[in-house]
């Protein structure tokens, strides 16, 4: 599933958590979730369009920077590899939204990828 | 009841085999037809049809066979073989046991490719006239 391959690729760059963070949590740490949609041709489908999110939470505007260069390597970087048996056909940067969040008065960004995969 | 019939099932084949990456079909039939009016018709006009001219497209992803697909399935690489070439091409449409047969000629053949997405096709063809038959043996 793209979910085990995404934590498996962020777990060794910072604390990664799927869908939802502790409520104690310390920075820096990341929140993934993914959606999908097939790719049907008439003989089926031949793989699946992801949109992943991934929100970068650090406490100072420098290590959002360099994490989410971290990020964006190493996601990029299992284009074309097997990762948690799901076949990475391709990983696009999309986008990134960097803001102070002034309740917990940390630093936010929220990344988005495109990732195309051959099986789920 | 009638039923409902998926647009899957209804598949065009060329020579036998698969359009890789098809994500849509279309097939026409239009009459041609002409009006005629006699005397003898005393000013209500009829129509004939002097002959049917059917055309549709192919569309889809650009894809390529792989390892043991070449016996089953046409790709990017043979379609615009088939275009340059300009040959009349066997072909079946429709779902197992109805099906229309008959030759087509490619007549229009197009790629697109963007920067992120998987490239995408695009062929026209017209059916070669009095090569159509319904559920031929």
């Amino acid at each position: 599933m793209i979910i085990e391959a995404i934590q498996a690729t962020l777990s060794p760059v910072l604390t990664t958590y799927s869908r939802v963070a502790p409520q104690e949590v310390e920075t820096p740490f990341c929140v993934h979730d993914a959606d999908s949609v097939p790719v049907r041709t008439k003989n089926g489908i031949v793989g699946y369009v992801y949109t992943v999110r991934v929100l970068l939470v650090c406490a100072s505007t420098a290590d959002i920077i360099t994490y989410t260069d971290s990020i964006k390597s190493a996601l990029e970087a299992i284009a074309g590899t097997t990762v948690s048996n799901t076949a990475i056909e391709a990983v696009y940067f999309d986008d990134d939204n960097i803001e102070y969040n002034t309740v917990y008065g940390w630093h936010e960004n929220n990344i988005t990828f495109t990732i195309e995969t051959k099986n789920r | 009841m009638a039923k409902k019939e998926r647009g899957y099932n209804i598949v065009l084949k060329l020579n036998g085999k698969f359009v890789c990456g098809t994500t849509e079909n279309s097939f026409k039939i239009a009459g041609e037809v002409e009006e005629i009016l006699t005397k003898e018709d005393e000013g209500d006009a009829s129509l004939e049809v002097l002959n049917n001219n059917a055309e549709g497209s192919i569309s889809g992803l650009m894809m390529l066979v792989e390892s043991g697909e070449e016996e089953t399935h046409l790709d990017i690489v043979a379609l615009r073989a088939a275009v340059l070439a300009g040959d009349a091409i066997p072909i079946t449409y429709g779902k197992t046991g109805e099906v229309i047969a008959g030759e087509l000629i490619l007549t229009d053949y197009s790629e697109s490719t963007n920067a992120k997405d998987v490239g995408s096709i695009s062929v026209s063809f017209r059916v070669v006239p009095g090569t159509l038959e319904i559920n031929p043996a």
